[in-house]
């Protein structure tokens, strides 16, 4: 991946201004956070891919790690879904 | 929501509907025929691609630019606490609470997880793959509003992670995926599904606008930054763009409305549904 530096540098630099309007009191700030935490998260993705020599290899030659993530991850959404659903049918506010 | 619509939606949902699902299932066998001679002998051979090219970059560049410039306005704007409603700027307050951040969480994992499922489907190598997950990507705009589109940015970025995508392109693709659940999230004003109003809504801002706001969003973005991306712009303007037009809207048109139709009424009635959850501050 060419310039992943700027990747990071997005993702560290929206990090640092949201948590510091989420200082100020200002809502936005945590969804500045949670983007500039989405960039550094997929860096931490590629980083991990890349050391265990799978980065760029889906579904080729029997590499189907990151497709099995990619299921696991439906599987956590969907049960994240049920679990807010459940809470709100019980009558708990977020 | 789901009021009684005026009659002429009837017609129009129809005549909409057909034209989307018409266009997407013609660029997709168009394309599905000739996708292993575009590589050698250029996109051109893709009808698709023809009639792109032969508009001519300068075309692509300044309509492409038009959209880049207002979808990262409306992102920018958003991400400040401001939106448009009725026709004004206003700010708005979305909570972000536990609630919020769980919405945006369980929209990456299942967006993410489901475009990744697929991405041994490569179609452009580094750049895009076949994507029948992109038919979420309204729904959950629709259904979750703003924590959901960020969802659907983040889910694209992990899916590049996870698929081996991740690049320079990922930025435009972030905010490409924000306005493909954004369009129809601010544009639809039945989000139901139970009207003709709304059937005619979901295909025009969901499939069509959205589908093309995405893909010309990404394209420019590749284009400007071709020399770091690498792909040049014979492909990114006659293939790619073609391509993730056709891509995002086979799927959203035939599987789309029904997806939405089934998860509108839990959604609503478990007060997860953004109305229910954003307050706007209009200034009388």
């Amino acid at each position: 991946m060419p310039y992943w530096e700027v990747l990071v540098g997005i993702g560290v630099i929206l990090t640092l201004i949201g948590l510091a309007l989420a200082a100020a009191k200002r809502r936005s700030g945590w969804m500045v956070t949670l983007i500039g935490m989405a960039f550094l998260v997929s860096f931490g993705i590629y980083l991990a891919l890349l050391f265990t020599g799978i980065y760029g290899k889906v579904a080729a030659a029997g590499y189907y790690i990151p497709n099995l993530i990619g299921a696991i991850l439906v599987i956590i959404g969907i049960g994240i879904w049920i679990k807010i659903s459940k809470g709100k049918k019980e009558g708990v506010s977020g | 929501m789901s009021e009684k619509a005026p009659g002429i939606y009837k017609p129009l949902a129809v005549i909409v509907a057909i034209i989307a699902i018409a266009l997407a299932i013609w660029g997709s066998v168009t394309f599905a025929a000739v996708s292993g001679l575009i590589w050698e002998k250029g996109p051109a051979v893709w009808s698709w691609g023809a009639a792109f090219l032969s508009l001519g970059f300068g075309f692509w560049r300044v309509v492409g630019g038009i959209f880049w410039i207002v979808g990262t306005a409306l992102f920018i704007m958003e991400l400040a606490g401001f939106t448009i409603r009725n026709g004004r700027i206003v700010r708005q307050v979305i909570k972000w609470d536990s609630i919020d951040i769980a919405i945006a969480a369980l929209v990456a994992a299942i967006y993410g997880g489901g475009l990744v499922a697929t991405a041994g489907l490569i179609v452009i190598p580094g750049f895009t793959w076949i994507r029948p997950a992109n038919m979420l990507s309204p729904v959950f705009g629709i259904l979750f509003g703003i924590p959901g589109c960020v969802g659907l940015a983040f889910g694209n970025l992990i899916a590049d992670a996870l698929g081996g995508f991740l690049g320079f392109g990922s930025i435009g693709g972030f905010i490409g995926n924000f306005i493909l659940g954004y369009i129809p999230y601010k544009l639809m004003k039945d989000p139901s599904l139970r009207s003709s109003r709304s059937v005619f809504e979901f295909y025009l801002w969901g499939v069509l606008v959205g589908s093309v706001w995405c893909s010309l969003y990404i394209a420019w973005w590749l284009d400007l930054v071709q020399a770091i991306a690498g792909l040049p712009p014979l492909f990114i303007w006659g293939w790619f763009a073609p391509f993730v037009m056709v891509n995002n809207a086979i799927v959203t048109a035939i599987v789309g409305p029904a997806l939405a139709y089934v998860l509108y009424p839990p959604v609503k009635r478990w007060g997860l549904h953004w109305s229910d959850r954003i307050t706007f501050i209009e200034k009388s």
